[in-house]
């Protein structure tokens, strides 16, 4: 039994720390792409690579920040 | 002796003005026709003709549509050219501030305010999903095998 329950916590210890990660290079990717150090293509694909068939929604994130600053600047 | 202005001290310079201050102001309180006198002065501006008054209604409706004084005596053909909206084609260089060109928006009142609440509500929005997303894991037959396979 306790092992059964030091596995669950195992696994939602390392789910935490896992989306916590790929939450951060989320955020690292966008930086880097608004700084033009990557392409938008290489960013669709890094984006696919890290969150899979769900990444549709964090594609077009770029050219939202973009319009905020060609507009309200 | 005359004294040339550079010898003579500021000090006495400001005891004999107000000198002379105090003894007009003496003078005006004992002599009551200087009071007199300036009343009749105002009664004399404010009584004008009808045309003349027309003409000052006129110069005033001029400065109120935003033209300045010295501006008043121009021609009506200026104040057409004047662009209306001339502000948008200006480009500033101010330093810590973004460079504003004259394609972009200027934001005054609440006419853009929508459209930038719109853009960042939608970033906003994008963040929260992309946390959620990075917190759901997909269902993968392959990877959980691998698991069950280490924690064996």
């Amino acid at each position: 039994m306790t092992y059964y329950i030091s596995f669950i916590l195992n696994i939602s210890k390392e789910k935490s720390k896992l989306a916590d990660e790929r939450y951060d290079t989320f955020k690292w990717i966008l930086v880097h792409l608004i700084r033009a150090n990557i392409e938008s293509i290489k960013y669709e694909d890094l984006l696919r690579s890290i969150f899979g068939k769900e990444a549709f929604a964090l594609v077009y994130v770029d050219k939202i920040v973009n319009s905020v600053f060609d507009e309200s600047c | 002796m005359l004294e040339t202005a550079k010898e003579v001290p500021k000090e006495t310079i400001y005891s004999v003005i107000e000198e002379i201050i105090n003894e007009k102001s003496e003078s005006s309180e004992h002599d009551g026709e200087t009071h007199e006198e300036k009343p009749k002065n105002v009664r004399e501006s404010k009584l004008k003709t009808p045309a003349a008054d027309k003409k000052d209604d006129a110069s005033s409706v001029r400065s109120k549509k935003g033209d300045s004084g010295s501006d008043s005596s121009g021609s009506d053909s200026e104040e057409e050219d004047a662009k209306p909206m001339e502000y948008l084609e200006t480009t500033n260089n101010t330093i810590f501030l973004p460079v504003k060109t004259p394609e972009a928006k200027l934001l005054y009142g609440t006419k853009h305010f929508l459209n930038v609440y719109r853009l960042f509500f939608t970033l906003y929005e994008r963040f929260l999903r992309a946390r959620e997303i990075a917190n759901t894991f997909e269902t993968n037959p392959k990877t959980e095998q691998l698991s069950k396979e280490v924690y064996s």
